[in-house]
């Protein structure tokens, strides 16, 4: 098994790119269009229910120090409960990398390259991917603290630049029916992704110090950063216009002009969501290779690694389009992250103490 | 075996599928599209970049910079695959510099042209709008002075108009249209239109020295109302409304001071609106400075006091002669309504101007030699 070791700042960069990963592209449409201008306190709302969560699954991980999710899940329920659940969790980040692969290769092919086949945008990213998870967890971390302040500068740097577009009317134009119904039918912004990040648990193990301050500090920031995000979308794209737009941050790029000699800059943002896609999935793919690994007892990852290619880009185009994609998310994105990221690790606290109650019933030996 | 690897992957990211080789693309350099309302057939113009044209080097190669093709059906998303009945290059339009519709088009209607240029991936919503004042072929098939390719010549004229806001550049452009779509307030568009009613269809009918007898000229603008044309503005209205809604924040006004002229330019106009009890309130704030005095008086503190007055007089008149008249014509060129204030026509606007002159040019005042004579 490996031996990796991960900083406190290579946890918070993980965690950040790993939250953000996706939301800021795919998000940003619906949650305008369902929240209207108040979109961006919505975020605020999911990723204070993100800490929570954490703080959660870091109560847990505090039960079984130098464990991952699936030797938690072993340990706590015993081999064969425990195995299942363990399978549970190997299904869910084969799960969620396939709709992060899909979400890239849609993104792509909507935006970018129109002709080229979904499936081979796939395979390309795929492969990358199982080239990093053979690697291990220490070269992604390092890749991800490495490419950290390219990728805050070069999508912040031109966003400033588009401030001068803001419009404060923008804020007026739309009404919401009511607060209630709005976080009800906002509910996938709390699990996606703030929910899928029970899946770090898998690299806790490997976090030399500081684990819970950088756990928590990533949340926090992406959570902050995917709000001003949203806010950004709204003051200069406008409300009816963010949600009429699949991807409203492809078209703030895209539609960036300062003076005549600054404009159309939508091939950096493309490049920058790559990277940034790619490192969320390569620490999906990561713990999924992991956890298989670790469940099954397989010493190489490699021979993990590259059969699941072809298992998560199959996967992958399980959606038809983009429309089946946003309806799944809509309607049963929380409900079903629910029991991964809620229900499961509360059953297993509830195996810990049972375990450790247990433990302290039985007659001491002398 | 990790090289081989590498050389696949390689080979694989040549991206054939969505590969553009630029020798064989039809860059399209301005687009115009026409509808008929009674059939509602669309003509689509696509005037294309000859790019042996443009290179200096090659010699007695066609003079012609760009061509324009036309093309006529029911549907705006049939015409690319039109374009290869007679183009012999892909159409290529991601580097359009304008686009403009007729008249006739505009008063139809042109959500169908906003959401169609949206969802393409190929075209671009940052891309100049612009109304025909003279039929759209005469716009289109005529050679420009100064620059080769007309979309590049409306392009720099849009452009150089566009210093004088705030942003840097006219609010003109499809998306400000797919934005102010929603708003119950109208959005001006330039009208361009041909100084000839016939086109200068070879450069040879440019070898003429009075340029303005074959020209592009921007007269006034057309104002939208949720996507349709509903009317027109002159040159000094549509100054005024982009003034009022704070996207112009410099101009040139002619001043009428102890009977002569005096021209200003006033700068970094800063408005703010305050909707009370009373009704609107603006508050405008100017710095002036004299380009052109005329007086027979030097200039002094009381004189250019004088000046700022009458700039501040002016500015005040003129801007309720502009309400006035949207209210007659039941434009709501304020965008009052989008303030949640339904009988917009009743609300009373007040102006608050003030300026200050900064500059008054190289001179303390002009010569008066033939009047003093």
């Amino acid at each position: 098994m490996e031996q990796a070791r991960i900083s406190g700042w290579q946890m918070f960069t993980v965690t950040f790119y790993f939250t953000a990963g996706t939301t800021w592209i795919v998000l940003t449409s619906q949650m305008i269009g369902d929240a209207k201008q108040y979109a961006w306190l919505v975020c605020i709302g999911a990723f204070v229910y993100g800490l929570a969560l954490a703080l959660l699954w870091l109560y847990l991980s505090h039960h079984f120090p130098g464990k991952s999710l699936v030797e938690i899940a072993v340990e706590a329920l015993g081999k064969w409960a425990g195995g299942v659940i363990a399978l549970f969790y190997i299904l869910f980040f084969i799960q969620i990398a396939s709709w992060v692969t899909r979400n890239l290769g849609d993104f792509l092919h909507a935006s970018m390259m129109p002709q080229t086949p979904l499936a081979f945008f796939n395979i390309m990213v795929l492969f990358t991917c199982a080239y990093a998870v053979v690697k291990g967890a220490a070269a992604i971390a390092m890749v991800t603290e490495l490419l950290t302040p390219y990728l805050t500068l070069a999508y912040w740097v031109p966003v400033l630049v588009t401030l001068r577009q803001w419009d404060w009317q923008n804020f007026h134009e739309s009404h919401i029916a009511s607060v209630w119904t709005t976080v009800v039918h906002t509910r996938y912004a709390f699990a996606f992704p703030f929910m899928e990040t029970v899946s770090l648990m898998m690299l806790f193990p490997y976090v030399r110090n500081r684990l819970k301050t950088s756990y928590l500090l990533g949340i926090l920031a992406s959570g902050v950063i995917l709000s001003l995000s949203l806010l950004c979308n709204i003051g200069i794209l406008g409300v009816n216009r963010s949600s009429h737009l699949i991807y409203p941050v492809f078209v703030l790029f895209r539609e960036m002009q300062f003076t005549s000699f600054l404009e159309h800059l939508e091939t950096i943002l493309a490049i920058n969501v790559l990277f940034i896609v790619c490192l969320k999935l390569s620490i999906l793919f990561y713990c999924a290779v992991l956890a298989i690994c670790q469940l099954f007892k397989i010493e190489k990852r490699h021979f993990v690694a590259y059969p699941l290619i072809w298992v998560i880009s199959a996967y992958s185009l399980l959606f038809r389009n983009i429309v089946e994609n946003v309806e799944w998310v809509r309607d049963y994105l929380f409900s079903y992250y629910t029991l991964y990221a809620i229900f499961f690790p509360l059953l297993l606290l509830i195996g810990a103490w049972v375990k450790k109650t247990r433990l302290h019933g039985l007659p001491q030996a002398d | 075996m990790k090289i081989i690897g590498i050389l696949i992957c390689l080979l694989l990211c040549s991206g054939c599928w969505d590969m553009k080789e630029i020798n064989q693309l039809a860059i399209v350099n301005l687009g115009a599209a026409d509808k008929d309302p009674e059939t509602g057939r669309i003509t689509a113009y696509y005037q294309v970049i000859n790019p042996s044209a443009l290179t200096n080097k090659q010699s007695g190669a066609a003079k012609a910079a760009v061509y324009t093709f036309k093309f006529e059906d029911f549907s705006l998303g049939r015409f690319t695959r039109q374009t290869t009945t007679i183009m012999p290059r892909s159409l290529f339009m991601p580097h359009m510099q304008a686009l403009i519709l007729s008249e006739r088009y505009a008063k139809q209607g042109i959500t169908d042209m906003i959401n169609f240029v949206e969802l393409s991936p190929d075209r671009r919503t940052n891309v100049i709008f612009l109304i025909a004042g003279s039929p759209i072929e005469t716009i289109i098939n005529s050679f420009s002075p100064l620059e080769r390719m007309p979309g590049r010549y409306i392009r720099s004229l849009i452009n150089l108009s566009g210093q004088g806001f705030e942003t840097g550049y006219e609010p003109i452009r499809i998306k400000d249209l797919a934005k102010g779509m929603y708003r119950k307030k109208p959005m001006v568009i330039p009208i361009v239109s041909y100084t000839s009613s016939e086109p200068a269809k070879d450069t040879n009918r440019l070898e003429d020295i009075d340029i303005r007898k074959k020209t592009f000229l921007f007269v006034g603008g057309a104002v939208f109302r949720h996507g349709r044309m509903v009317g027109r503005l002159n040159f000094d209205e549509k100054q005024r409304y982009f003034l009022l809604n704070k996207n112009l924040t410099n101009y040139i006004e002619t001043l009428t001071v102890n009977g002569d002229y005096v021209d200003v330019e006033a700068s970094h106009i800063r408005v703010r609106r305050k909707f009370n009890a009373s009704g609107l309130t603006y508050r405008i704030r100017a710095t002036l400075r004299i380009v052109n005095n005329q007086q027979t008086t030097p200039v002094t503190r009381g004189n250019i006091r004088d000046i700022e007055d009458k700039f501040n007089r002016q500015f005040e008149a003129e801007s309720q002669a502009f309400v006035r008249m949207a209210a007659n014509k039941d434009w709501d060129l304020l965008g009052i309504q989008d303030r949640g204030i339904r009988d917009w026509k009743h609300v009373k606007v007040t102006f608050k101007v003030e300026s200050d002159m900064s500059a008054i040019g190289n001179t303390t005042g002009p010569h008066t030699f033939e009047r003093g004579n």
